[in-house]
């Protein structure tokens, strides 16, 4: 359901003034009940948000446990925007959608692995780079 | 061919909230400057 808000538009004031609104565009997904789940501000152009906006619903589909949906989701990203700004950020979470649907997976080693050799200069290769670390002396 | 659907915008967030919940759909929502 897509909603657009003027922020120049008075009557939008008090809703904006409750959604903490700074800067334009300021694009957020919800569920039905009003909850947000992801939200990025600032331009991008249409491929680059497209892949982004994919990322939204796959978090917000995520976040609601609806794995297979955001499995499917993370997967169009890596597809058809495998070089976008957003395809790090896709690479991670589709590790992190099929272990939350499935602990005993081994997807989640999988998905980081390909993710530091396809993307390893990204801010989510920092997010798992945790796994990189040696283990502990015992 | 792919073709390219219009996106009806709802201009109302109370509105269109409703209606997502009617059709139990996900938000989507793009606050803007005209300017």
């Amino acid at each position: 359901m897509p909603i657009q808000l003027d922020n120049s538009a008075s009557e939008n004031n008090a809703r904006l003034h409750r959604l903490h609104h700074i800067w334009t565009p300021d694009v957020r997904v919800f569920n039905y009940n009003g909850d947000e789940l992801y939200r990025w501000d600032g331009f991008l152009p249409p491929a680059e948000f497209v892949a982004r906006m994919l990322c939204g619903f796959g978090m917000a589909e995520l976040r609601s446990k609806r794995f297979d949906r955001a499995e499917k989701l993370y997967e169009r990203v890596l597809r058809e925007y495998s070089t976008s700004y957003a395809a790090p950020e896709a690479q991670y979470y589709l590790g992190v959608t099929r272990y939350r649907r499935d602990h005993e997976s081994d997807e989640l080693p999988i998905q980081w692995a390909q993710l530091r050799s396809r993307y390893p200069d990204s801010e989510y290769r920092v997010k798992q780079s945790f796994k990189e670390l040696p283990e502990p002396a015992k | 061919m792919q073709t390219t659907e219009a996106i009806a915008w709802e201009h109302d967030f109370e509105t269109g909230l409703e209606r997502a919940k009617s059709e139990h759909r996900l938000v989507l929502l793009d606050i803007f400057n005209p300017g």
